[in-house]
């Protein structure tokens, strides 16, 4: 069995949550489109944690992967007229293969070498989406496409397409619960906490953490599809490295050894960005020093300080 | 081809490439010593610049061309004695998303201070001139520039390489927890290596300010080639800094003079390049980070 009853239950009662919330959220003043954002990012700081929490690395590159099929996604409806059906998975697909390719130059380097690798290769992509004028906009950004029809179903409305991405982030649950409890799971968590004992062991650590990486960026790209669907535009921020330092801030402020950490980091960011940036125009500094603060006396992150020692 | 644009595009990467140094100097030396990503840097070049503005505007370019650089070093002071300092020891991803957290706070308390918009700054009028060089006609302001950071690179080379203090910093490039061992106070020294970091990025900033103006995410175009200079040279080399930051200076600048398409992407051709062919970097030592 993949999953044990426990992890179905969880899963199921937060899926069920989210269910509710298109009714919920427009009564108490926000709207339908915030509760299809945090269910984004939720997919992308979830499968990003794959790679942090989950293998021990740190990226600060998967902006590349999530921008990059957001882009693409729009290209592909813009210039190819493809189905939303086939757009998505073709995007997807697009951040797989160059996560594999970065993953393969660079994933021989170590710790923080590391993560200055994936900024300087994310930022490649951010310079080629914000020069490239012809294809991508440039600095405004690519428009024009739209969200029309999947598989049949009208999600041109915001409650049918918070609904479709809702599949996709149980998709999502699922998939990277029963990751983390396979032998691969395990191999990488090994991996994470003793890289020396995991090599003496025999495991290929170098091809696990390659696997981690591309798997990782895989759900960025989902996510960064979903995203250029909601807002109906791509544009170079997307691909910037802040974009991939609000992901790891995600993981960190929700917990990133807890299976729903940073999915409770993202609504915890989606929430406090928002309701800030109502307040002041100035939202960045409130909210990065929240981030210091977490940092400093927060390092298990929310869901680590009250499930002590538990292991998700 | 015409050997006057040849060359005075050849200085224009000098010259980028010395800012490049600056910066990347700073950054490799509190990687290797403390093994911090430090992503305040970008916000400490800004503040340079800012600063220098207003003390500019006060009492003058001079006073600001020393003030601003040790007002700068001495909030890397502050940041890595109250904040930095507590993460030591821990998970490298917790400095560098602390410095990230506080590079966000900072950049909007310049958008607070000074403003959104970018700022002109000119250069002192005696230095606002061209010098004929025979061939060609070139800023003077640049040619000090030149000059300044030629200095100071002696100047840090002299202390790296000549005095105790500069030999103590090297060995914390080697192996930190050595260092305490033998008896050095390691919390001083990673104070100081901060310090001196800040201190040539506030600098870097001010003497840029000039040549491009002063605008509070100035300091993002300069964080990522420096990251690439480090790369390019290996990390925790200052050799490799500076020849790294010349080099991709001039590269860069030879590139947005004949292929401008790809003047940006150039850099991150050249790291992907030295990645294939000499993984470590110019001058990197063989296993640190390997």
């Amino acid at each position: 069995m993949m999953w044990t009853r426990k992890d179905l239950l969880r899963i199921g009662g937060v899926a069920l949550l989210f269910a509710l919330l298109p009714t919920l959220l427009p009564r108490v003043g926000s709207s339908v489109p915030v509760g299809t954002e945090i269910m984004i990012w939720g997919i992308f700081a979830t499968g990003y944690n794959i790679l942090l929490g989950g293998t021990g690395i740190l990226s600060f590159g998967h902006a590349a992967f999530f921008g990059l099929s957001g882009y693409a996604t729009g290209l592909l409806l813009l210039k190819a007229n493809l189905p939303l059906s086939a757009a998505i998975p073709a995007a997807v697909a697009m951040s797989l293969l160059a996560a594999f390719l970065i993953g393969a130059l660079i994933i021989r380097k170590r710790g923080i070498y590391f993560a200055m690798l994936t900024i300087a290769f994310g930022q490649m992509f951010y310079f080629i989406a914000s020069q490239w004028n012809s294809v991508t906009g440039g600095q405004d950004g690519l428009t024009g496409f739209k969200r029309t029809v999947f598989l049949g179903v009208d999600i041109r409305p915001e409650v049918n397409f918070f609904y479709l991405v809702l599949v996709f982030f149980v998709l999502t649950l699922l998939l990277v619960r029963a990751l983390m409890s396979s032998s691969i799971g395990k191999t990488l968590v090994a991996i994470r906490e003793n890289i020396h004992r995991a090599e003496f062991l025999g495991i290929d650590v170098k091809k696990y953490q390659h696997f981690a990486f591309v798997v990782s960026a895989t759900f960025s790209g989902l996510a960064g599809s979903l995203y250029a669907l909601l807002l109906n535009f791509a544009f170079p921020e997307l691909l910037n490295w802040k974009t991939s330092g609000d992901a790891v801030l995600m993981s960190v402020i929700g917990g990133m050894r807890a299976f729903f950490g940073p999915l409770v980091g993202a609504g915890v960011f989606v929430f406090l960005r928002d309701m800030i940036s109502t307040m002041t125009p100035h939202w960045a500094l409130p909210l990065g020093a929240i981030f210091v603060t977490f940092v400093l006396f927060f390092q298990k992150g929310i869901l680590g300080f009250f499930e002590r020692g538990k292991e998700g | 081809m015409d050997l006057s644009l040849l060359l005075s595009q050849l200085f224009n990467g000098i010259n980028l490439g010395l800012l490049y140094v600056l910066m990347a100097t700073g950054l490799t030396i509190i990687m290797g010593t403390m093994g911090v990503v430090n992503f305040s840097h970008g916000i400490l070049f800004t503040f340079g610049a800012y600063f220098a503005y207003s003390i500019a505007a006060k009492i003058g370019f001079w006073p600001a061309l020393l003030l601003a650089p040790v007002l700068v070093g001495v909030i890397g002071m502050v940041v890595e004695r109250g904040l930095v300092q507590r993460v030591y020891g821990k998970d490298p991803l917790y400095s560098l998303l602390l410095t990230f957290g506080l590079a966000m706070s900072l950049e909007e308390v310049v958008r607070i201070g000074w403003g959104t918009t970018g700022l002109p700054f000119s250069p002192p009028d005696f230095l606002n001139s061209f010098v004929d060089l025979k061939i060609m006609f070139y800023p003077l302001y640049r040619l000090a520039v030149f000059g300044v950071i030629l200095l100071l690179i002696a100047a840090l080379w002299f202390f790296l390489e000549r005095t105790t203090m500069g030999k103590i910093v090297r060995a914390g490039i080697q192996d930190s927890v050595m260092v305490g061992i033998l008896g050095v106070n390691t919390k001083a020294l990673f104070t100081l290596v901060f310090g001196l970091g800040a201190f040539l990025a506030g600098l870097a900033g001010v003497l840029s300010a000039p040549m491009s103006g002063i605008m509070p995410t100035m300091g993002d175009n300069v964080v990522m080639p420096s990251f690439i200079v480090i790369i390019l040279g290996g990390v925790g080399s200052f050799y490799g800094s500076v020849i790294g930051g010349l080099l991709l200076g001039i590269i860069v600048a030879m590139c947005i003079q004949f292929v401008p398409a790809v003047a940006e992407l150039s850099m991150y051709l050249v790291m992907a390049f030295v990645l294939l062919v000499r993984p470590r970097g110019l001058f990197g030592e063989e296993g640190l980070f390997e």
